[in-house]
């Protein structure tokens, strides 16, 4: 058997140290790999990060056309409200410009003198409110269109009508708010 | 004359100036021929010398593989002993050691370290328990490695190692006296002689150290070189028992060898041989190139 031992391998070709310059430079090429692919990670982040505000723009705009689609429909829903004929429109306005309606309302009641009774106040979709109930004596009547002038300064009487049935006098008279 | 193409030619490059190649035939166990170049190998310029070697080769048949030998006065041995550990950590001790030894070049050198074996006896002042692991360093500049690899780009050649000359001196003479010396535990002594002359030592192939001893100028040498190689026998046998199975080998020129092998054992009693091959002493080291990895086959 050969006594001869293996030879250690001493191959400069491949050092298993290398010079600290190679060292160095390797590192260097490292730290040029790492900022290169920083770069690209952030060139594919702003890449995507704009596809994203091409795709919220692109909802952006459907939502624009939406809104603009809804604007239209306002437009004519409002050409429509423009087709109503203006005394309503006046009455509207009227109405929605006067103090509340239970204050108005109560002080209806409140006017009311002794021997009459209200059954319907109806409010009109023209502006008018009409007052209907009886009394006992026919003079109660006309003394409820004179208080209602005394009290309301700012609703003028368009109509009033009374008849005699069953055993009282019916009333019905129509408001007009000025 | 070419070589027949169905053998395995192993090229050997010795960049000692002159640069010395032995074409070695793997299929006859011998070398086929030897060349000397007219061309000098320098780090700063390996075109002509490549462009030599590969007329050279175009001539003689490409070579299956070849071994580029750095010169002994171009490359650094060490033997270091550390503490058991990691094989990373081992690189960076060696690293920092190398880094201790020559603060001025080691930043510009690279190295190749390998376990030194266990069997073998170390150097004086390294310390051999089980604990401790002795590294076998080589160490040269990195402009010797890289002008080599391009020579061997240039001249179209299938480098396969770049070896240090004093281990293929250690390993051709390994090669040549086994029969003789039946182990490896004998101290080995390779003087090569040349300019500059250098003496490598080790056991076998495994090599301790090299250094060089003189300038190759007759009749300094054979007062120096005599003088060094009792030294360093007497520094290996300081520490060490040894068996007598010393052998100091010379390789080089015959005539020279002559003269200092008779110097040497006048100087020292030990057995000195010269160099006695088919190819001539000045080409030894080529060939010892060659000869890498031959264990293995």
């Amino acid at each position: 058997m050969s006594s001869r031992l293996p030879e250690p391998d001493l191959n400069l070709l491949k050092p298993n140290i290398p010079s600290a310059q190679s060292v160095a430079a390797r590192r260097q090429i490292v730290v040029w790999l790492a900022i290169a692919s920083f770069s690209l990670v952030l060139l594919c982040g702003g890449l995507f990060a704009q596809s994203k505000v091409r795709t919220l723009a692109g909802r952006l705009d459907e939502r624009k056309a939406y809104k603009e689609s809804l604007s239209a429909e306002v437009a004519a829903i409002q050409r429509q409200i423009r087709g109503i004929s203006p005394e309503v429109l006046d009455a509207r306005k009227k109405l929605q410009a006067r103090e509340q309606w239970y204050p108005f309302v109560k002080k209806i009641r409140g006017s009311l003198p002794t021997g009459a009774n209200l059954s319907t106040i109806w409010v009109k979709p023209d502006g008018t409110v009409e007052l209907v109930g009886w009394a006992q004596e026919p003079t109660t009547c006309s003394d409820y269109i004179e208080q209602l002038r005394r009290d309301f300064d700012k609703v003028g009487i368009r109509s009033a009508t009374s008849y005699y049935q069953d055993g009282s006098y019916n009333f019905r008279i129509l408001l007009e708010m000025k | 004359m070419g070589i027949r193409r169905t053998e395995e030619l192993i090229l050997g490059v010795d960049l000692s100036n002159p640069p010395r190649l032995v074409g070695y035939s793997r299929t006859r166990r011998a070398a086929s021929w030897t060349y000397q170049c007219k061309s000098a190998f320098s780090p700063e310029g390996v075109a002509t010398l490549a462009e030599e070697i590969r007329h050279l080769m175009n001539d003689k048949g490409q070579a299956e593989s070849a071994i580029l030998g750095i010169p002994a006065s171009d490359c650094v041995f060490s033997l270091i002993t550390l503490p058991r550990m990691k094989p990373v950590l081992v690189e960076k001790a060696l690293r920092m050691e190398l880094k201790r030894l020559f603060p001025k070049t080691m930043d510009s050198s690279v190295a190749r370290y390998a376990e030194w074996p266990s069997e073998l006896p170390l150097p004086p002042g390294q310390n051999a328990s089980s604990e401790h692991v002795s590294y076998i360093v080589v160490s040269a500049q990195e402009t010797w490695i890289v002008a080599a690899e391009k020579l061997g780009q240039l001249a179209k050649l299938k480098v396969s190692a770049i070896d240090p000359c004093p281990a293929a001196a250690c390993r051709v003479v390994s090669h040549a006296y086994s029969r003789s010396y039946k182990d490896n535990f004998g101290l080995r002594v390779v003087v090569v002689t040349g300019s500059p002359t250098y003496i490598s030592y080790g056991f076998g192939q495994a090599i301790w150290g090299t250094r060089r001893v003189a300038g190759g100028l007759p009749g300094i040498d054979e007062e120096i070189v005599p003088a060094e190689v009792a030294r360093t026998i007497r520094h290996v046998r300081s520490s060490l028992t040894l068996e007598p199975k010393d052998l100091v080998a010379i390789l080089g020129p015959e005539a020279e060898s002559q003269r200092l092998a008779a110097a040497i054992q006048g100087r020292t009693g030990i057995p000195v041989t010269t160099w006695s091959d088919s190819v001539s002493g000045e080409y030894a080291v080529a060939l010892g190139l060659c000869l890498r990895g031959e264990d293995q086959r």
